[in-house]
């Protein structure tokens, strides 16, 4: 897999854009991410100040060259209004791809995860022609597992312990989807 | 987890059997033997193949910074006493998640003397006791039995099965994901006692790929395929091998055990005879076909036999349990022979599966009429109730 020369892309279903991050993004970052709901199950700082989101955006193009992670804002098609933020962690030698993605409080319960993932899904696999996608979640993160069960994705293990969120360590659950596998659509 | 910037390089570890050392120029031949090696050319992807003289040396060279830059410790394993090269064994920190994973590879020579896991378990300890980690890792083909053996006797824990998670030399390979804590007890993980059951007329014993043609050549018979459950017909070369895989990944999984039957004077395959546990109720229902050459000769009787032994006595459950079709004599008597006793019928247990006949697979309802879906009749064996 060659990705020399390939930039974060835009992508859009009509509804959602996924973008790459901008610096004018970070003030909305920072609202978006200094929320206790979002800080539960996903490693940011909490509290969220501006420079974190500062710190967030700037560091965007690097991870993207460095470390093959591409990361996004998504927004609203008809406002550009920022609902949530998401992205995938290439592993070039093995051409997979681990998912993540957090979602502005008031933006739950519309679809935002789902059709995020779903475009994700298609750029991995129709685009980048990865063999393999990953999800980890909290066990406990009911929310997100029915998002990634809808997209498809099928349940593979606990892994015990697997990660640590500020200082704390937690159990995750895994799940996989592969290029076969049927892609549930909306 | 502690500060690695303490740590220059890997230490030196041992116990009676196994040493682990740091690569030597002196080790060339007998690494470029192991790694042509036909189950490393298989399993362990990374290792160039063919292994030439220059591949060893590149790896010794980077050998000497791989602590250093990439917190990965490797390690020649050596017999205690003679030096002589017996594997390879490697622990990559990963210091986000302040957890470590464990990769290996045994030489031909060494195998099947211990020699892995005890490698594994000093690694183990170093990590856990020394750099303190939090978790450890490694993952192996879901082919690779003998891998698995390893990670269980070191105390590791299937956590599942990652699909298609490594890109092997061209094609997709599905790998165990094996993991430890700091708090798990250091103890071998038993999945199911070996199963190697005879009486002097059967055998019972796990399935080998040599058995595949006979598998094909068993299931192909329209009895089989109509009484059990999931056979297809026809019954192809890649069906049977299919079996044979499944069935051996499934016993080094510890979760079901579906062995093969062969007599114990020809060494004929005559049949499968299988144990699939329901651990949470220490219960296990018990399933089995025998070829049509093979039928009525009390072999499947001789094999059930044995397999409630071993299911009651070694692999610890309580109730055992059989299911058939309403319309299965055969296998009814057999149930009640081996002392099973009839509970009851469990109605539209099973989805009518395509393309077969529904006659004796559902009992008709009051209007004459098919249900929807098929039934079996289940029978029971307590532990308490078995005569021995």
């Amino acid at each position: 897999m060659d990705l020399r020369g390939i930039d974060v892309p835009t992508l859009s279903d009509g509804s959602l854009v996924l973008r790459p991050w901008r610096q004018d993004d970070a003030a909305g970052v920072a609202a978006m991410c200094d929320e206790p709901s979002v800080a539960r199950y996903i490693p940011v700082p909490s509290p969220y100040t501006l420079t974190d989101g500062e710190e967030w955006v700037g560091d965007a193009a690097r991870k993207w060259s460095e470390d093959h992670w591409a990361q996004f804002a998504v927004t609203r098609s008809e406002t550009g209004e920022l609902v949530a933020s998401c992205g995938v962690k290439l592993d070039v030698e093995r051409q997979s791809g681990e998912i993540g993605y957090l979602v502005k409080k008031e933006a739950r319960r519309e679809g935002v995860a789902s059709g995020a993932v779903r475009l994700l899904i298609a750029w991995c696999f129709d685009e980048l022609g990865l063999g393999r996608l990953q999800i980890r979640a909290d066990p406990a993160n009911t929310a997100s597992r029915r998002t990634v069960e809808v997209c498809g994705f099928q349940y593979e293990g606990l892994l015990r312990a697997n990660d640590v969120i500020r200082g704390e360590r937690t159990d995750d659950v895994v799940y996989s989807l592969l290029p076969g596998d049927p892609r549930p659509g909306r | 987890m502690k500060d690695l910037g303490d740590i220059a390089h890997p230490p030196i570890l041992a116990d009676g059997l196994v040493r682990l050392r740091e690569l030597r120029a002196a080790d060339k031949a007998a690494v470029v033997k192991a790694c042509n090696d036909g189950l490393v050319e298989r399993f362990c992807y990374r290792v160039p193949y063919p292994y030439h003289e220059n591949d060893f040396v590149e790896f010794l060279a980077y050998n000497e910074h791989f602590w250093a830059t990439d917190l990965m410790a490797n390690w020649t394993v050596v017999d205690r006493q003679s030096d002589e090269l017996l594997a390879m064994i490697s622990l990559e920190v990963l210091p986000l998640r302040q957890a470590g994973e464990i990769g290996y590879w045994c030489a031909p020579w060494a195998r099947g003397r211990g020699v892995m896991s005890a490698a594994v378990r000093l690694v183990r300890d170093w990590a856990f006791d020394e750099l303190e980690l939090e978790r450890l890792e490694l993952t192996t083909d879901v082919d690779n039995i003998g891998s698995q053996r390893v990670a269980q006797a070191a105390g590791f824990r299937r956590e599942g099965v990652l699909r298609g998670y490594l890109t092997a030399r061209e094609r997709r390979a599905d790998d165990v994901l094996f993991a430890m804590l700091p708090g798990d007890p250091r103890e071998p993980l038993v999945g199911l006692p070996d199963p190697r059951l005879e009486d002097g007329r059967v055998i019972v014993r796990p399935f080998e790929p040599a058995d595949i043609p006979a598998v094909r050549h068993a299931c192909d018979d329209p009895d089989v395929a109509y009484w059990i459950h999931l056979v297809p017909h026809p019954y192809t070369l890649a069906d049977a091998e299919q079996f044979v895989i499944e069935s051996r990944r499934r016993l080094a999984a510890g979760e079901r055990a579906r062995l093969a039957i062969a007599d114990a004077q020809t060494g004929e395959l005559l049949g499968s005879i299988s144990l699939d546990r329901f651990a949470d109720r220490q219960a296990a229902e018990i399933g089995y076909w025998v070829k049509r050459e093979a039928r009525r000769r009390g072999v499947a009787v001789a094999a059930a036999r044995l397999l409630v032994r071993w299911a009651f006595e070694e692999v610890g459950v309580e109730r055992l349990e059989i299911l058939t079709y309403p319309g299965n004599a055969a296998s009814q008597a057999l149930a009640e022979k081996l002392g099973f006793r009839r509970e009851g019928l469990l109605r539209g247990f099973l989805a009518v599966e395509p393309g077969k006949e529904r006659a004796g697979r559902a009992e008709l309802l009051p209007d004459g009429s098919l249900p929807p879906r098929d039934d079996q009749v289940q029978f029971a064996l307590l532990k308490a109730d078995w005569t021995g």
